[in-house]
């Protein structure tokens, strides 16, 4: 049995380490109350969407959108100034993930870099036009994963992890999806952000709850759209060397020019984990409706539906990460392919020998 | 009437101290089986009452062991709540559906342990290195998982580790929690922990700790308001009364969620037996009484059949309650009976104070019971045998690294590993030219045996091959025996005959060999009359020879 | 050492008529196991005392309800469906569906959320929720306002941030604001 002091000493290191603990505690929650309180710095491509939205603080909010679309807006509950800088937050977070174009990431993007595996995801890759896609005329485009539309219809069961998926859970579910094993909480600032930006963007578009628009999710590409020739990786293969390579690298692995992503990995270390809907073999609709709908850039629409299939399929046979539902030992493998496999193959390929056109050159890229 | 009156002097100093060890198993259960079933298991409040009430009277009635107390348990609280987590939202009506099937499925696998004997004994091969990695991990896994509702912040839904999300658990409190929560939290942990430095309150500890925690929160919320403050609370308990009859949810629609439940029954149902069986095999150990742990298996096993129609947490053995009632003196089927109808009364007069309870003090609560798991004092033995250490630190890295089934069945497979291992690799000396071997003669040996005694062999000219110390030789083991003695270089000895042999007879040849023989033989007869034991006689000369 | 047996294989100690030995230990546990199972039961269909089912309880008016917000555009029986009855439950008899979180009970003048509100009212907040509140100077989200309410106005208690009780609420919020089409910032009225 200890003696008085000595108990009386544990308890003082106890307390003391619990209080220290607080005390950081109570820094980090005035840190996040100065970002919130902050002038939000906005990116390029923010800075004109929010502006061709007329996103200010007031009373009421018309939307410019609305009014050149129908001729007459009506004027809905307006933004106070706590409203528009999280929506300004949110937008930088999905046209920026990872804070690239920022100039302290972590304290601008709410720390997304720390639940996300590597540099180069951004929400922008596959969620285009920061959200809202449109083309010239301002039609907003079938497919393409658009924000507003998914906020509009939110909350509705998800096969996939059986619940009522509210939004910051299906956000949630994005992070894990190419995460590296950690998420965000459910209440976490960076969830809300994007949230009340899904929100400005519903408003501005004028869309209703509940109701479904076109842009909503990925415009998919079942079978059935197709002649039935079945989904053939080895023409996967071979449209993925032709078209895909010259931005998305050999082996998938994308490119980066200076430390910025130019182009998203496919595969590898970098790319989205085996949960993800984007992999061909869980849901086998998303990617093939992606690529022939964005894809290749200053191409879209160029493929036809068997292509973008074929191309999906090769790109799932990739190595990737595993998703959080697979477990470590999965994991281990999976990491162990991504290391091994690329090298060996390429080593391969490089003996020569086989049936197959040359590599097009890297696109060169402006900046 | 007269007799009664002339027994009472006698029974009522026993019933009085019985009513007081229940009384205070009462008071510490309280606290314990509330956070349990809220922090935990995502049940409402009244799941830890009901087990800590019917779920320990229904134990008692059918475990018949004078040492003998189940109650709501951490380990199994926790696989509910990690089992049921992705399959819908806590607290929700099919979540308690989903959990009572859950139940209802682990106790009928617990029934079929019982049924089935050579399950059953398997279940004592689980060693207490498996056990005590096991519990350390999970106690490990408490600590993380309390995190989050320790800052009144919501939990991550989706399957994670443990470790991963662990720290960023931690750095979700520190950045965005729930400041009032966190400091109800610290207030709960530090009073419980000044609380248990001192042995005269040390029980209490717990206790006092929440209601450190519940005054301050109470206080909170008086100058701040509830609506400000945010902090959950138990909830609104005076709507349950004695019981709140169930069903468990067994539906169509609901087929492929139960099937996906499967594994985590398993788990859970092993958790609970594991428990059990250490538990009463401790119990045992240090009272130096014994109770068979089938015993303990059944009232485990139809408990946990019938509690889910009760609204009720599952039970198991609990060690800790156990060594307090015995240490406490008391008798454990009275002290049970005390100790549920202690708990129905405070659930009936005291639920608007159990209402106000702060979760946060819950979330203490368990990060302190899951620091109480990882007892060094039960360690420490263990890191100094090699093979325990090897099968502790198994046990312990894969509750962290794996999932609560996948630990449950890594320390399953350990376990029979272990005891093969151990069978499989008897102690073999070679002194002079006697080869003794002690252990076991069969298959899984045979190859070390063998090994050893070629090596042996083709160094000498002659060897003796002691194996008095052997308890079982199997077909095998005989044919290689008769090998080795067809060989012409070994002599066979058993030295149950009384003869020593270390140093080796000068007689020569077969001479010698018979009359080993036939001594031993006519030796062992009368040993084993004298001793009256029966015993499988067997003429080793006729055994020899083919 | 083994019992004297007689012909038929019983023992003989235990004489004509009484148990065999053999079963003599099992009625001890035999009587306990029917001892539960007799509580079992008794709470169930004796007792008197309501059940409880996971499914969700049909509550009166649901069906006047469905038909007049057109809540079977979701589906006649569904996940979300059944999800807005909850919320339809917790809504009009909230002292019932969310015991958990309220202290008021039937005898209470204000006793539900039907008792301030309308689901109009829900809808108009949903989809005006995650908005800065001048009154708390920080934003606000739907979930937050309905678990202040239970704490504030019905007397109660926090409930977690994804219990149903929050989430039924919010759901029904929504179907009823799918009903009456309303946009992001609706304001009554019109304007």
């Amino acid at each position: 049995m200890a003696t008085l002091p000595a108990k009386l000493l544990r308890l003082g290191v106890i307390v003391s380490v619990l209080g220290g603990l607080y005390l950081v505690a109570l820094k980090k929650h005035a840190e996040r109350d100065e970002i919130r309180a902050a002038a939000v710095e906005l990116t390029p491509g923010c800075k004109a969407k929010l502006e061709s939205y007329a996103l200010e603080p007031g009373a009421d909010y018309r939307s410019p959108y609305v009014l050149r679309t129908m001729g007459a807006a009506k004027g809905i509950r307006g933004y106070s100034a706590d409203d528009v800088r999280a929506i300004q937050r949110g937008c930088n977070i999905v046209d920026d993930t990872q804070g690239q174009l920022a100039k302290d990431a972590a304290r601008e993007r709410w720390n997304s870099g720390r639940f996300m595996r590597g540099k180069y995801a951004s929400c922008d890759h596959c969620h285009q036009g920061v959200g809202d896609k449109q083309d010239a005329a301002g039609n907003r485009l079938v497919g393409s994963n658009g924000l507003a539309a998914s906020w509009v219809m939110a909350d509705m069961y998800d096969r996939f992890t059986g619940l009522l998926l509210p939004y910051e859970l299906r956000q949630m579910q994005c992070y894990i999806n190419s995460s590296n094993g950690f998420k965000p909480n459910a209440a976490d600032d960076l969830l809300r952000d994007v949230t009340a930006y899904s929100r400005f963007l519903s408003a501005a578009l004028d869309l209703k709850i509940g109701k479904h628009y076109a842009e909503q999710g990925v415009d998919e590409i079942p079978a059935s759209a197709t002649l039935r020739r079945g989904d053939d990786y080895v023409r996967g293969a071979h449209l993925y060397r032709q078209k895909c390579a010259r931005c998305h690298g050999p082996q998938g692995f994308g490119t980066e020019v200076n430390g910025k992503v130019i182009y998203p990995a496919l595969a590898g270390p970098n790319s989205f984990t085996l949960d993800a809907r984007m992999n061909f073999h869980r849901v086998n609709t998303v990617m093939p409706g992606f690529i022939c709908r964005n894809m290749p850039l200053g191409e879209e629409g160029s493929l036809d539906n068997q292509s973008c299939r074929d191309i999906g399929y090769y790109i799932s046979t990739l190595p990737r990460p595993a998703g959080d539902k697979q477990g470590p030992l999965v994991a281990a493998w999976q990491r162990l392919m991504m290391t091994v496999m690329p090298p060996l193959t390429q080593y391969a390929e490089s003996l020569g020998g086989a049936n197959r056109p040359a590599l097009q050159p890297a696109l060169q890229t402006e900046d | 009437m007269s007799t009664v009156a002339a027994a009472l002097p006698r029974i009522l100093p026993a019933l009085r101290r019985n009513a007081l060890v229940g009384l205070t198993l009462a008071v510490v259960t309280l606290p314990q089986a509330i956070a349990f079933s809220t922090t935990l298991a995502g049940l409402p409040p009244h799941f830890g009452l009901y087990a800590a009430i019917w779920g320990v009277l229904s134990t008692a009635l059918l475990n018949p062991a004078r040492v003998f107390s189940g109650g709501p348990n951490t380990t199994m609280s926790a696989a509910i709540g990690v089992t049921l987590l992705p399959i819908a939202p806590p607290f929700g009506s099919d979540y308690i559906g989903y959990a009572l099937t859950l139940i209802l499925i682990a106790g009928v696998i617990q029934l079929l342990f019982y049924l089935i004997r050579p399950l059953g004994r398997m279940l004592d091969l689980v060693n207490e290195p498996i056990i005590n990695g096991l519990i350390c991990g999970i106690g490990l896994f408490l600590i993380f998982k309390s995190l989050t509702s320790f800052a009144g912040l919501p939990i991550n839904t989706e399957v994670e580790w443990p470790l991963w999300i662990a720290w960023q658990s931690l750095q979700a409190v520190l950045e965005i929690g729930n400041l009032y929560a966190v400091q109800i939290g610290l207030i709960t942990l530090v009073a419980s922990l000044a609380a248990r430095q001192f042995d005269a309150v040390r029980n209490w500890a717990i206790l006092i700790g929440v209601a450190a925690g519940t005054a301050y929160s109470t206080y909170l919320n008086r100058v701040h308001g509830l609506s400000n403050t945010m902090i959950e609370q138990i909830g609104n308990l005076s709507s349950i009364g004695l019981v709140f009859p169930s069903l468990p949810l067994f539906n169509q629609e609901a087929m492929s969620d139960i099937i996906l439940l499967l594994p985590g029954a398993l788990t859970l149902a092993l958790l609970g037996l594991f428990q059990t069986v250490a538990a009463m095999r401790r119990m045992n150990r240090k009272i130096g009484g014994f109770t068979d742990a089938r015993k303990g298996i059944l009232s485990d096993a139809i408990s946990n059949c019938l509690l889910p129609f009760l609204s009720s947490l599952p039970t198991c053995a609990s060690f800790n309650r156990m060594w307090l009632v015995y240490k406490m003196g008391g008798q454990s089927r009275l002290t049970s009976i005390a100790s549920a109808l202690f708990l129905l009364l405070m659930v009936l007069f005291l639920a608007d104070f159990i209402a106000v309870i702060p979760m946060p003090a819950m979330a203490a609560t368990i990060m302190l019971l899951g620091a109480n798991m990882i007892n060094w004092e039960d360690i420490k033995p263990h890191l100094q045998n090699r093979r325990e250490a090897v099968v502790f630190t198994a046990s312990f890295l894969s509750v962290l690294f794996l999932d609560l089934f996948g630990a449950v069945m890594v320390g399953s497979i350990l376990a029979i590993a272990y005891s093969k291992w151990e069978q499989a690799h008897p102690n073999i000396s070679l002194r002079g030219n006697v080869l003794k071997i002690r252990g076991n003669i069969y298959y899984g040996s045979l190859p070390i045996i063998e090994a050893a005694y070629h090596r042996a062999i083709d160094r000498l000219d002659e060897l003796v091959i002691d194996f008095s110390e052997c308890y079982y030789i199997d077909p095998e083991g005989i044919r290689w025996l008769a090998t080795a003695k067809a060989g012409r270089k070994v002599g066979l000895v058993d030295r149950r005959s009384g003869e020593d042999r270390r140093i080796p007879d000068r007689r020569e040849g077969e001479e010698r060999r018979n009359a080993a023989d036939t001594t031993s033989t006519e030796r062992r007869e009368l040993e084993d009359r004298r001793a009256g034991m029966r015993r499988r006689t067997r003429d080793r000369r006729q055994h020899t020879e083919f | 050492m083994d019992r004297a047996k007689g012909e038929d294989g019983k023992d003989i100690a235990a004489g004509p008529g009484r148990w065999p030995t053999r079963f003599v230990p099992l009625i001890k546990p035999l009587g306990a196991v029917i001892l539960v199972v007799g509580f079992v039961l008794w709470a169930h269909v004796g007792s008197g005392i309501a059940r409880f089912h996971s499914q969700v309880k049909s509550a009166p008016g649901w069906d006047r309800f469905r038909d007049a917000y057109g809540l079977d555009s979701f589906g006649e029986d569904s996940y979300f469906v059944r999800a807005a009855q909850n919320g339809y439950n917790l809504f009009y008899f909230t002292h019932r569906s969310g015991w958990r979180f309220t202290r008021k009970t039937a005898g209470d003048a204000v006793n539900s959320c039907a008792a301030c509100h309308t689901p109009e009212d829900m809808a108009y907040a949903f989809v005006n929720s995650d908005r800065f509140d001048s009154k708390l100077g920080r934003r606000l989200s739907f979930e937050e306002s309905v678990m202040r309410c239970y704490a504030e106005h019905m007397d109660g208690f926090v409930p977690t941030l994804y219990d149903p009780a929050v989430r039924d609420l919010r759901i029904l919020a929504r179907s009823v604001a799918h009903h009456l089409q309303l946009g992001e910032g609706a304001r009554r009225g019109g304007s």
